[in-house]
């Protein structure tokens, strides 16, 4: 009977226990460890930094954290893991990169690890955002997991849109009520509608839209607004073959330059990711398809004239609805002497406690659906919903290994288009045979 | 004994030098060598094979090089030729004696001090659509902005004039110092002959100006074909390729699309090409200056 009661009162402690809310998980330790991670130069990076001391006390496991600008961050990673040193132990990669990592085979599959994972109630795989954990698998295994998920969503003037003058002035013009697009035909309205001289003075200062154009990432994430909605692909996903001359193609690049040219502020040419953004928050334009990782900047009232005066919805669909996914992924060098170790640090950076407190702490970009959630995190985030919805419908470029050369051939392309080099036309038929002779010679077809 | 004890003494001295020489210098250039007759791709570790001239026969069919070619010294020569007639201009005017020139000297060449890549983050500040200084000044006299690095033709001229602000001051330090370098006595021998001052500059200082001239020459001409970081942060190659030199077409080979093998040829091809160029070069100008100090010694 004692010893009943002794066991009873035991099991009550331990069921107990595990059903305290916001009770740290236990971690394995590996005292003495130090872990290496080569990731790029970010601001996630720094929030995550700061609560590495927190890891070390957990697990003993020292994680020393080395930047690199995105110039020369893949070409050092990749000479890194090819070298065979066992160093870096976790590297950061492009989600767009998947391809190139993955044919090296020096990123150890993590298959097994994320079925750990969904199998530890703790943990609750599900809340993770499954795109970012899906886009980081190479041919049959899973080579990284996303840490930081970028996605794109559709940012607009509440306050312009809103408006009784705008609105039935744009009733009368168009036909139908102004609201934040949900087609790019709709879209296309609305930046033409917007572009106009607010204060008479013969100048236009109120723009529909601003886009990043600089090559070659920049205006490849801007094009695919157009190209994926209109129904448009690069490389047909079966066949490998390339598509990006298809009039579909042409018609959405005509459509892209139409807008760079009429409907953004001078200078949009020039633009990367840093002047879109400085556009929106000086009010100089009326709508945005952006990243959500810079959406924190317009709602920081010390840096954004438009603070508080923003709305968000998913980005808008043509033919199909269809948005570019990116981000950050973590992997494990399939050489590292720490490969435990690694895996617990993924653990512990994926974990509901250490997302959080990362995004509290100056992180863009939380990986899990509970954060969001966070009423603190939902206050400085109010892009979060769309955010979301948008990545629902987001796909990464080609995983094929070769993308670094169809980025760059697909880059230069757009980019001979928009500065009126070349026709659309022109600019895409040239493109086409650069990257049949890639996809060709790499014998994905003869 | 005193021999070998010695020959022991010179390979203490010499050898960790040497052994540094090669491991720094020697051993990468052998194996930049091997990596251009290979196929070597970092995204493709098991594909790596040797492949003999391939790399190179592939450079001279790549209508891009070729391209980034025409570029390069599109941009190269107008910068050389003003950098020049200006520096020489510049140094002439400072080459007097007068007040605040000092001052001048020293203010003028503060732009050769600055470090390019914060060179061309500052001249992308200046150069904004929006909120440039040369938009503002622009539209204090009435003119629309200019978007300067847009189009082909203006973002060729906008690196062209980062470039003339920051080198020229070179050549004025160069020009300068071989300019106080001269015989005073070649002057005074002019001023006796009745020589004007178009006389004295055309027949005395230039002819003995011409090495030093080449020595500047050969400078700027080396540090034009390598120029890459200005290039990188105001334009990255664009709009499409127009702004895309021989060191940015090099550099977007092995470090953008890891095509190592391939941007190691290239690197050969430009070395050899920047000898050629830059040894015809110091022969041209070299020779004729010789002449006339022998001359001169006579």
């Amino acid at each position: 009977m004692k010893r009943a009661l002794s066991l009873a009162f035991v099991l009550a402690l331990v069921l107990g226990a595990a059903c305290t809310p916001g009770l740290a998980r236990s971690y394995r330790r590996f005292d003495g460890v130090k872990l290496e991670f080569i990731m790029v130069d970010d601001p996630q990076v720094y929030a995550i930094r700061k609560h590495l001391p927190e890891f070390k006390k957990l697990t003993g496991i020292d994680v020393t954290i080395t930047e690199y600008p995105l110039s020369s961050l893949m070409e050092k990673q990749l000479l890194s893991l090819i070298s065979g040193t066992g160093k870096p132990d976790l590297v950061g990669f492009d989600l767009w990169f998947v391809g190139a990592f993955g044919r090296t085979d020096t990123l150890l599959p993590l298959d097994s690890f994320i079925n750990e994972l969904k199998n530890d109630r703790d943990f609750d795989f599900a809340d993770l955002l499954s795109r970012h954990v899906e886009g980081y698998r190479y041919k049959d295994r899973q080579i990284g997991v996303g840490f930081i998920p970028v996605q794109m969503l559709q940012v607009y003037r509440k306050d312009l849109f809103e408006s009784p003058k705008y609105r039935s002035e744009f009733k009368a013009k168009y036909g139908y009520d102004l609201k934040p697009p949900e087609t790019m035909k709709q879209f296309m309205d609305v930046v033409k509608f917007f572009t106009r001289d607010t204060d008479g003075d013969g100048k236009i200062d109120l723009w529909g839209t601003a886009t990043q154009m600089q090559r070659d990432d920049p205006i490849y994430c801007a094009f695919t607004h157009f190209m994926y909605p209109y129904g448009g692909e690069i490389i047909d996903p079966k066949t490998k073959r390339p598509v990006f001359n298809s009039k579909t193609n042409v018609r959405a690049l005509t459509d892209f330059v139409t807008m760079v040219h009429n409907y953004c502020p001078p200078g949009t040419l020039g633009y990367g990711w840093g002047d879109m953004t400085a556009a929106m928050q000086k009010g100089d334009v009326a709508i945005q398809l952006n990243w959500n990782v810079f959406m924190g900047e317009y709602e920081d009232p010390s840096k954004s004239k438009v603070a508080g005066k923003l709305g968000y919805t998913p980005t808008p669909g043509e033919v199909t609805k269809r948005s570019l996914l990116g981000g950050w992924g973590i992997g494990i060098n399939k050489q590292s002497r720490n490969k435990e170790a690694a895996k617990e640090f993924i653990r512990w950076l994926l974990s509901k406690e250490t997302d959080l407190a990362v995004t509290l702490s100056g992180g863009a970009a939380p990986m899990r659906v509970s954060t969001y959630k966070n009423a603190e995190v939902a206050k400085r985030f109010p892009h979060g919903p769309a955010s979301n919805l948008t990545a629902a419908y987001s796909t990464p470029p080609p995983p094929v290994p070769e993308f670094p050369a169809i980025l760059e051939i697909v880059g230069l392309a757009l980019s001979e288009a928009a500065s009126k080099q070349k026709s659309p036309k022109e600019a895409l038929d040239d493109a086409q045979a650069k990257l049949d002779d890639v996809m060709r010679g790499a014998g994905y077809y003869k | 004994m005193e021999t070998r004890r010695r020959r022991l003494l010179l390979l203490v001295l010499v050898g960790p030098a040497t052994l540094i020489l090669l491991s720094t210098s020697i051993v990468p250039l052998v194996y930049s060598v091997l990596l251009s007759l290979q196929n070597y791709n970092l995204t493709d570790p098991f594909g790596r094979r040797f492949v003999g001239l391939y790399q190179f026969v592939r450079a001279l069919r790549d209508p891009r090089l070729w391209q980034a070619t025409v570029t390069t010294f599109q941009i190269l020569v107008p910068s050389l030729v003003i950098e020049l007639v200006l520096g020489i201009g510049i140094a002439l005017l400072l080459n007097r004696k007068s007040r605040g020139l000092k001052a001048f000297r020293a203010c003028i060449l503060l732009p050769m001090m600055v470090t390019p890549v914060v060179v061309g983050l500052m001249w992308a500040l200046m150069y904004n659509t929006n909120f440039g200084i040369l938009n503002y000044f622009l539209s204090l006299v009435g003119a629309g902005a200019v978007e300067w690095l847009a189009y082909p033709n203006l973002a060729k001229l906008s690196l062209i004039l980062v470039d003339i602000w920051q080198s020229t001051p070179f050549v004025v330090l160069i020009v300068l110092a071989g300019l106080q370098s001269l015989p005073p006595l070649a002057y005074l021998a002019a001023r006796v002959d009745g020589a004007t001052r178009w006389q004295t500059l055309r027949y005395i200082t230039l002819p003995m100006l011409r090495p030093i001239i080449a020595v500047a020459t050969l400078f700027r001409l080396l540090s034009l074909l390598v120029s890459f970081d200005v290039i990188y942060v105001l334009t990255g190659g664009g709009p499409g390729s127009a702004t895309e030199t021989l060191s940015m077409y090099i550099y977007k080979q092995g470090f953008v699309l890891c095509d190592v093998s391939y941007a190691s040829a290239l690197s050969y091809i430009f070395l050899v090409a920047s000898i050629v160029a830059t040894t015809r070069l110091v022969k041209l100008t070299a020779a004729p200056s010789q002449q006339y100090s022998g001359g001169g010694a006579s």
